[in-house]
């Protein structure tokens, strides 16, 4: 009763108050179905390109979003080819899902100053939770077919399906011998914030959890692979440069569109040297991704290094003719 | 956090700067986050608004904002720039290597992108042992 009589449509100052005490009420909540439960409205679209498609529930009919569309509880959201959304919540956490992706907002809860979490669900595609506004007790849990994913005030992206699968083949971490499942395998990173950050934000982890086993991801640039459902997660291990460069494009179809729109070997060609690069530039290795426990004796905050322009990094120079702040292309 | 490279017209900063003022420090109202769309519904007002609040700590929110900036303006030079100088800023710096070895110096003044590597670079090595999870 409490929950009904606190609940609106539309939130109010008094909104925050009422999420919360819905936060309380959330397990009852969730075995209630949701067509008999009041719209719990969480954040909004917050910007939208391409095809993106939204409806209530994973069951219902789908529609195209728009910009500042209000999402709830059991909304889903869905992206096409070339296609990007993002969703702001109320603490200003972003989810941004890249192409071909879907996800599934199950709850979120509320109480600024006090707590905030998030339970959402990856069905396929690209996708990344930025924490918002710090708060004592803050969660994010996201789940993907293969996966769970909890995340503490971090920036984190995950992969579900195919394009998982192909960032996974090319790590040197990941065994040959691996078998994937192109609809669950769930590929995560952890982007920041990093040992190094910037005042004002609070380096946070991430854990991915398959099977029985959980992989802590406390340092920006680790990941975990799970290669099918119930498989366990392989890692920690640090992404290379093409993984990384892999995840972006996979986060900013329109970015990768808008490269590509030209001479599309060129184009290519571009991107395979802007990465071989940015290996230069961070004084490693781009064809070899150590994995976790392995000859690789670097701190996992060991972040990599890049030169400016007057002054190149110290443990790799350009090759001869290349300009250590050139780009490519 | 230099603003070198953006080109807008003055009646287009003002406006950039009237939005700013309207932009909430905090939402939790549906209606405040409308205004941070708003704000990054056009290239010029985006890099502006990721700016002002990069200048107060808001790291995260400005990535955010430029994300939305580049899904309507994927070519815009200056939110790469951006983007790429705010996530090494966080010390994700591969991914904000990655970024920068793709940007054209010649879409920039000279010098713009002096910043971006500035930031990118390591400042120490870490001591052996460092951290966890490996």
């Amino acid at each position: 009763m409490t929950m009904i009589a606190l609940s609106t449509r539309r939130f109010t100052p008094n909104y925050t108050r009422a999420a919360l005490l819905m936060g309380a009420a959330a397990t009852m909540a969730i075995a209630t179905p949701l067509q008999a439960q009041e719209r719990v409205e969480v954040g909004i679209a917050a910007q939208a390109a391409g095809e993106v498609l939204f409806s209530a529930t994973a069951e219902a009919k789908a529609r195209k979003i728009a910009r500042k569309e209000r999402l709830a509880w059991g909304n889903m959201v869905t992206t096409k080819k070339k296609s990007q959304l993002q969703i702001l919540l109320l603490d200003r956490s972003t989810l941004s899902l890249g192409a071909s992706a879907q996800l599934v907002i199950d709850r979120f809860v509320y109480d600024p100053g006090k707590e905030r979490s998030f339970v959402g669900r990856i069905l396929k595609g690209a996708f990344r939770f930025m924490s918002g506004i710090t708060t004592p007790f803050a969660s994010a849990q996201v789940e993907s077919p293969a996966a769970s994913i909890g995340v503490r005030g971090t920036v984190v992206d995950m992969i579900v399906g195919e394009e998982a699968i192909a960032i996974a083949k090319k790590e040197a971490a990941i065994p040959g011998n691996v078998k994937h499942d192109k609809k669950t395998a769930t590929f995560v990173l952890m982007r920041g914030p990093g040992a190094r950050t910037a005042p004002g934000v609070t380096p946070g982890f991430a854990e991915v959890t398959g099977a029985s086993k959980t992989v802590v991801l406390d340092a920006a640039g680790l990941a975990a692979y799970v290669p099918f459902k119930g498989a366990e997660p392989i890692g920690p291990f640090r992404i290379s440069p093409e993984g990384m460069s892999a995840v972006q494009d996979e986060l900013q179809p329109r970015v990768v569109q808008a490269r590509s729109s030209g001479n599309g070997l060129l184009k290519a060609l571009v991107g395979v040297a802007a990465v071989t690069t940015a290996a230069i530039l961070l004084g490693r290795d781009g064809d070899k991704a150590p994995t976790a426990g392995t000859a690789d004796t670097r701190s996992p905050n060991s972040t990599p290094t890049a030169g400016t322009p007057n002054n190149p990094p110290p443990t790799s120079a350009p090759p001869t003719g290349q300009s250590p702040n050139g780009p490519i292309g | 956090m230099s603003f070198r490279s953006h080109r807008s017209g003055l009646s287009g900063l003002c406006a950039t700067f009237m939005l700013l003022g309207a932009v909430p420090a905090a939402a939790d109202t549906p209606e405040q986050l409308d205004v941070l769309s708003d704000a990054s519904a056009q290239e010029g007002s985006g890099i502006a608004f990721a700016q002002s609040q990069a200048s107060r700590g808001e790291w995260l929110e400005a990535i955010g904002t430029l994300e939305r900036v580049l899904a309507i303006a994927p070519k815009s030079h200056e939110a790469k720039r951006l983007q790429a100088l705010y996530l090494c800023a966080v010390d994700d710096r591969l991914g904000g290597a990655v970024i920068l070895s793709q940007l054209k110096p010649k879409n920039y003044a000279q010098g713009a992108l002096d910043e971006v590597f500035a930031m990118c670079r390591e400042p120490d090595p870490a001591p052996a042992g460092e951290g966890a999870g490996q």
